[in-house]
């Protein structure tokens, strides 16, 4: 119990701490003066959003529900937990998948639409092509991988290291390639 | 889901009784995986970003042959996810023969983008010169990022094709269970992924400016 009630209360003041980073930065104008500032600034949102993202799903059902019920959802909580058995978890979806699937398609023509027109430099184009294929990777993960449909706790097992794990290479590579690009005659 | 796991679920969490994630073991194996794969890509495309950002970087694909032919190969595989989805859902519903056709058909389709993709490599080397080692349009770096990354994602299609194969001939002796359809179709679905970050990184935005 009180075990829990450090990690809540650390859980918290990490998730204030990657909050105010991030809104200092922003508010200082600082957020994009070195590579440094911009990828702390990543880290110490991530951070936040983390945090509270777990901070808001465990206390969700308290929250809203109150008192007694939430002892009751405690409990509907913990029957979570047991397997998926109903046989239809997937097939009830199938028109939802024939969407994401379209979807992806209409993605894919935008992408290849706009490498034909070109209609901004190498670095903007860089930029939007990687939110669309950000979107769709999202949306195979969620759906045609179900991780929409699983325990939450799994899609936070699955996405926060990839994520850091990334921002981390991120912030080991970039910085020397641009200076790699400043030493060039 | 087996039959052992749910007799073990009486037993406390801290004695192997719970299930963490609600998933099975396989699953949340596979899962593993697909995150190290991830960081394994990240860190080849991110290496291929380092190359470009520190070099004159060539754009040498047009529009008419290169990007087009990739799209279509882009098509394939985004169709081939939505098979794999049908076959696990006829999994789930004990549909023993429509899952198999659907798995046979996502392996089928995998093949026409492994074939696709090795004769637009045979057109490179072959008509543009273009090789691991040396192109004619500037950096080597081009040839040898563009064939790493493309080649080792073609290595996870074939790989993934022998996959699907092994699990359809499994599934329909009854040797495996419908879970292990979908942790193949989670191998599938990871694959196309994979793809929607390879195509415009190596591909569109290499596309030639006229």
């Amino acid at each position: 119990m009180l075990l829990s009630l450090i990690g809540y209360i650390f859980c918290l003041l990490l998730g204030i701490w990657g909050f105010y980073i991030t809104g200092a930065q922003v508010a200082q104008g600082t957020l994009t003066s070195t590579l440094d500032n911009l990828f702390l600034t990543m880290f110490a949102a991530l951070m936040g959003v983390t945090c509270f993202g777990y901070l808001a799903w465990r206390f969700y059902p308290a929250l809203t529900a109150g008192g007694a019920a939430a002892a009751a959802g405690g409990k509907a909580a913990a029957a979570h937990f047991v397997l998926p058995k109903d046989p239809d978890y997937v097939d009830s979806h199938i028109p939802m998948f024939n969407k994401i699937w379209i979807g992806l398609l209409a993605f894919t023509a935008l992408e290849v639409v706009l490498a034909y027109v070109q209609i901004a430099g190498a670095l903007v184009m860089l930029a939007i092509l990687l939110v669309l294929s950000l979107i769709k990777a999202a949306m195979i993960m969620a759906c045609f991988m179900h991780l929409k449909f699983d325990h939450p706790g799994l899609s936070w097992v699955v996405v926060a290291p990839a994520v850091l794990c990334i921002l981390i290479m991120c912030g080991y590579f970039f910085p020397d390639s641009f200076r790699l690009v400043e030493l060039r005659p | 889901m087996s039959e052992g796991h749910a007799a073990t679920m009486a037993e406390p969490t801290w004695q192997g009784g719970g299930s963490p994630f609600a998933v099975g073991h396989k699953k949340l194996g596979m899962w593993l995986f697909i995150v190290s794969d991830t960081l394994t890509f990240s860190a080849l495309l991110l290496a291929y970003s380092f190359a470009r950002a520190a070099n004159d970087w060539p754009t040498p694909f047009h529009f008419m042959p290169s990007i087009v032919f990739s799209t279509v190969m882009t098509l394939v595989l985004l169709t081939s996810s939505l098979t794999m989805v049908y076959a696990v859902s006829a999994a789930h519903h004990d549909a023993r023969r429509k899952a198999v056709k659907y798995l046979l058909l996502t392996g089928a389709l995998g093949l026409i983008f492994v074939i696709l993709h090795s004769y637009e490599w045979i057109h490179l080397m072959r008509d543009e010169g273009m090789y691991p080692w040396s192109n004619p349009y500037g950096t080597p770096l081009f040839g040898a990022t563009f064939f790493g990354i493309t080649g080792l994602h073609m290595f996870h299609v074939l790989t993934g094709v022998i996959y699907l194969v092994v699990v359809a001939r499994g599934y329909w002796r009854g040797k495996w269970l419908p879970e292990d359809v979908e942790v193949a179709g989670l191998y599938w679905h990871f694959v196309d992924l994979v793809w929607m970050f390879v195509f415009p990184m190596i591909y569109l935005l290499s596309t030639a400016v006229d």
